[in-house]
């Protein structure tokens, strides 16, 4: 359009907002939150820009920004979006600016939150539209230190031990990663960090090499998503953080793992990824039925969002290991729809823990009768996190699962069982908070408010449509994954 | 090839000794106001940087040959004067050095600078031995300067005992490399080693026992008993400035020395200085985690981050001497910063402890955010300084091929932040246990501000600092 970098404005336009909150004084909490909810309102604007410059039938990377940055290794400021990467970076801009609004429950210390906030939201863009290896991990990295002091200053009771757990978690994988980038960087010829030429096809890495780079990088997306066994830092990050930071982890950052796996092991390391592919459906049958188990056993009830957010992700996984059009298709459908569905959960449990100050599902009851509304909405996304067809929480798992069907069949049959016990799950959890004889405890509760209201609508409008004409979605995402998918030898759909 | 002729060449090391005797004497003389004294360090060593600036290119060879002024020399010349300007300032306010031993404080300044200069120039064993000889009589004398406190008394004397020794070994050394070759000009002593055949293992005899004079400076393993002691008992801006400066020093000349047997070291000795380097950060990092005094922890921190430079000595190649500068100078930066949030803290709290840091963020919210970035940068997290170093180290172990290097330095990575994000915690996630304000002085100020501004801009553009290295790698003995 007007030749702007809109891709740098999407990415930097939060880090504009620090700088003015910078300047506003820290009691002004009203102005703070205003200023913070405008920039992430501007970024979501930003990025309905760039769908409206974006060419959804062509498969390249489209809107590329480059500019040389350390010439001395080949290290370039390299952005570009493609189907893939913009629905991921639309699930950003929108939780992220839905999010904001219930930062609105948070009072101390609001300047700082909300500069760390922003600060986060610029790493995750940047994740999704970086095209170097160097920029992408810069960006990665970046999202890690916002998210410590978010968890570790305005997160629950045991918020320092699950900040600094989640922190070095998560620097352990990345560590690795930085290893893995290394070692493409000096195998590749000529040297370059460059993710599309390394993705091209024409370098050839040889195939105990790609293995050992692909266990590398799956150390670092693996903790992200999480897949089993790395998976043990989520639920006390989840539980103790605040919120509207438990929507960003949960619809975001675990995404960052999964779009890892797409944008670069499996392009990169096509070999590799048939190699590990039996392996990595095992992982995710694990990850789907034992996180389904586990959320059953939670009498905490953001615990057993957490848990089940570990299963829903196992879906991605599965979808991955599959490796055909459909399988693909699911996996990122499932990203882009868990992030909307369980960030709405998240939403709700905070709505319930701003009132009752507690998150025992026992100790509700009964709550349909006093908050009508709040029950209406919570029935809702809970079916829709089950995968009741008809909403956007079954067409991912569908596919998902479909593609994965004749590759390892008896792997998805197993998986099966684990959208049983995610139904269980979650009715047991709407009978325990919503039906039954009221507890009196709660009788002057008070009814979803406004603001509350207003975090929620859109997402679920989201769930209704995709859920009944998914194509919206799938027409944006499938011609990118042709791409992987000719990496690996596939014929695309 | 006259002395006279020759001289012209260490106008910067003269202009500093000089200076230094002239401190001395005003102090002695007028008794001059402490900010005085001060003023005349700052404005002697930018003369000195003038000169060495306007003397470039210079001269290999010089006097007799016991020095060469080369571009890799002129490197560190430069940072020993920029780390001279940062010590006199944030030393300028340190309440523990007494106002009548300023001059002297400043004079002994300008002269362990100067000695700096002098050692990474050396290209004779026996210039390498007075220099460091003259660098460790300063330090001794630096790290007791605190009169009446035992602690200060007690660092003096550890690493004057501790230092003796080394020097000692070194100077045996030296005489069985003499004995072997005949020579003790560092290119002789290369040549003849390149074109007979001697028995490695006497060779190596005298290499190790020089090595150890040298490691001693620099504060590796086995060598690294002194550091913590000395460290927490120096007078704060005295400790910031051992954490840079004879650490620099020492690696400069290390690897001058290590070259001289080129060949030969890294054919027998390069494995051995790996474990090294290994055992460097693993002792380092992990005992750094249970320090309760911010000055013993950074100590460690100095310690393993002498481990992660080592990897880049190792590997050797022109990635691996990059690496090592980069990482050695952006170190200095960060560290420098560091340790004037230390002395910012202590001339208010009065105290070291890492307990009484809690609630910081709320007493000194700017002090606050300060430390947490230079210690984010310590840690490595990008977009700051300290990741780039990291990531120059990893590369060239990668490149080389030395993965157990990466592997080790990217698990130490993990450890260390583990200890630095310890003190973030106190800072921000506990309460203070009283609630006054911390104002920070102007000087010191002017370095927190300059150190933060450079710590970010290294990190996301940091291009110029490299081609500063790749400069000074060009001409080099």
């Amino acid at each position: 359009m007007f030749n702007l970098p809109l891709l740098s404005l999407v990415i930097f336009l939060p880090v504009f907002g620090i700088s003015v909150l910078f300047f506003i004084p820290k009691d002004k909490t009203r102005v703070l939150r205003a200023i913070s909810v405008l920039f992430t309102f501007l970024t979501f604007l930003a990025s309905l820009l760039v769908l409206v410059n974006f060419n959804i039938n062509n498969p390249a990377l489209q809107l590329q920004e480059k500019a040389s940055w350390i010439s001395q290794i080949n290290v370039n400021y390299h952005l570009g979006v493609d189907g893939l990467s913009y629905c991921l970076v639309f699930l950003t801009a929108l939780l992220s600016f839905l999010a904001c609004f219930a930062s609105f429950s948070i009072k101390e210390r609001v300047k700082e939150y909300f500069i760390f906030y922003l600060l986060l939201e610029t790493g995750m863009l940047g994740t999704f539209l970086a095209l170097d290896l160097f920029l992408f991990y810069v960006f990665w990295e970046v999202t890690l230190v916002p998210m410590y002091f978010l968890i570790g200053i305005w997160g629950g009771p045991r918020k320092e031990y699950a900040a600094i757990k989640f922190f070095l978690y998560t620097l352990t994988g990345s560590v690795f990663m930085l290893l893995g980038i290394l070692a493409l960087y000096f195998m590749s010829t000529p040297h370059t960090f460059n993710i599309l030429e390394l993705a091209s096809g024409a370098q050839n890495f040889a195939r105990g090499f790609q293995n050992i780079v692909f266990a590398a990088f799956f150390l670092g997306f693996a903790i992200k998503v999480p897949v089993f066994p790395f998976h043990t830092w989520l639920p006390d990050a989840h539980v103790e953080a605040p919120t509207p930071i438990s929507v960003l982890l949960a619809g975001v950052l675990l995404k960052m793992g999964g779009y890892g796996f797409f944008r670069i092991s499996y392009p990169i390391l096509p070999d590799a990824a048939k190699f590990f592919a039996f392996w990595i459906a095992v992982l995710a049958v694990i990850n789907i039925v034992y996180g389904a188990f586990v959320a059953m056993a939670q009498t905490d009830f953001k615990k057993m969002v957490a848990y089940s957010s570990v299963s829903h992700m196992g879906f991605v996984m599965l979808g991955l290991a599959a490796m055909t059009p459909v399988g693909f298709s699911g996996a990122v459908l499932q990203m882009f729809n868990h992030g909307i569905i369980t960030g709405a959960m998240f939403l709700l449990v905070g709505v319930l823990y701003d009132r009752a100050h507690t998150r025992d599902l026992s100790a509700f009851g009964g709550l349909r009768e006093k908050i009508p509304v709040f029950s209406a909405i919570l029935i809702f996304f809970s079916l829709a996190s089950l995968g009741l067809p008809g909403l956007s929480g079954f067409v991912g798992e569908f596919l998902a699962m479909l593609g994965a069907f004749n590759v390892f069949r008896v792997p998805t049959i197993i998986s099966i069982l684990g959208i049983i016990i995610t139904a269980g799950y979650f009715l047991l959890m709407v009978e325990r908070v919503l039906l039954g004889p009221l507890n009196i405890k709660w009788n002057n509760i008070a009814e979803i408010n406004k603001r509350e209201l207003f975090t929620l609508i859109p997402l679920l409008v989201i769930v209704i449509v995709l859920g009944v004409y998914p194509k919206l979605a799938l027409d944006v995402i499938n011609p990118a994954l042709n791409i992987v998918l000719q990496r690996l030898g596939v014929n695309p759909l | 090839m006259s002395i006279l002729t020759d001289l012209k060449f260490i106008l910067p090391e003269l202009v500093l000794m000089g200076g230094a005797i002239f401190i001395l004497i005003s102090g002695l003389l007028f008794n001059i106001k402490e900010k005085v004294g001060a003023i005349l360090g700052l404005l002697i060593l930018s003369i000195s940087l003038l000169f060495l600036v306007k003397s470039f290119p210079a001269a290999d060879n010089l006097f007799f040959g016991m020095l060469t002024c080369d571009s890799f020399a002129a490197f560190f010349k430069i940072i020993f004067i920029f780390i001279g300007l940062a010590v006199i300032l944030i030393s300028v306010d340190y309440a523990e050095i007494p106002q009548r031993s300023r001059a002297e404080f400043y004079s002994f300044l300008l002269l362990i600078i100067s000695a700096m200069m002098f050692l990474v120039q050396a290209r004779n064993l026996l210039m390498i031995y007075l220099g460091i000889e003259f660098i460790s009589l300063i330090s001794y004398v630096l790290a007791a300067y605190w009169r009446g406190n035992l602690k200060s008394s007690e660092a003096g004397l550890k690493y004057f005992l501790f230092g003796t020794a080394c020097s000692i070994t070194m100077l045996y050394g030296i005489s069985i490399i003499y004995g072997l070759t005949g020579s003790l000009d560092l290119a002789q002593i290369n040549y003849f080693l390149s074109n007979n055949h001697i028995n490695p293992i006497v060779v190596s005899a005298g290499f190790v026992m020089v090595a150890i004079g040298l490691a001693f400076k620099m504060a590796i393993v086995p060598v690294h008993f002194w550091c913590p002691d000395v460290y927490e008992g120096a007078p704060t801006p005295v400790t910031a400035f051992f954490s840079v400066g004879p650490k620099l020093a020492g690696f400069a000349v290390f690897l001058r020395f290590l070259l001289a047997g080129s060949g030969f070291f890294y054919q027998h000795w390069a494995h051995l200085l790996g474990v090294l380097s290994i055992l460097t950060m693993l002792i380092g990092n992990i005992t750094a985690v249970t320090q309760t005094n911010i000055k013993r922890l950074l100590a460690y921190s100095s310690i393993a981050h002498a481990g992660y430079a080592l990897i880049g000595l190792v590997v050797g190649g022109a990635m691996g001497m990059t690496s090592l500068l980069v990482y050695l100078l952006i170190y200095m930066i960060m560290n420098i910063g560091a340790f004037a949030v230390v002395i910012a803290f202590s001339n208010k709290i009065k105290s070291d402890n890492i307990k009484d840091y809690a609630g910081l963020s709320l007493n000194s919210p700017y002090l606050a955010a300060l430390f947490s970035v230079f210690l984010v940068s310590l840690a490595g997290i990008p977009p700051l300084a300290g990741f780039v170093g990291k990531f120059y180290i990893f590369s060239a172990a990668i490149k080389e091929g030395a993965i157990y290097l990466a592997v080790a330095a990217v698990i130490n990575s993990v450890i260390a932040a583990y200890y630095y994000f310890n003190i973030i915690r106190a800072m921000y996630l506990e309460a203070p246990s009283e609630r006054i304000k911390i104002n920070t002085p102007p000087f010191l100020n002017l370095v927190l501000i300059l150190v933060l501004i450079l710590v970010f801009a290294i990190g996301i553009y940091p291009k110029p600092i490299i081609d500063f290295v790749s400069f000074s790698l060009i001409t080099r003995l």
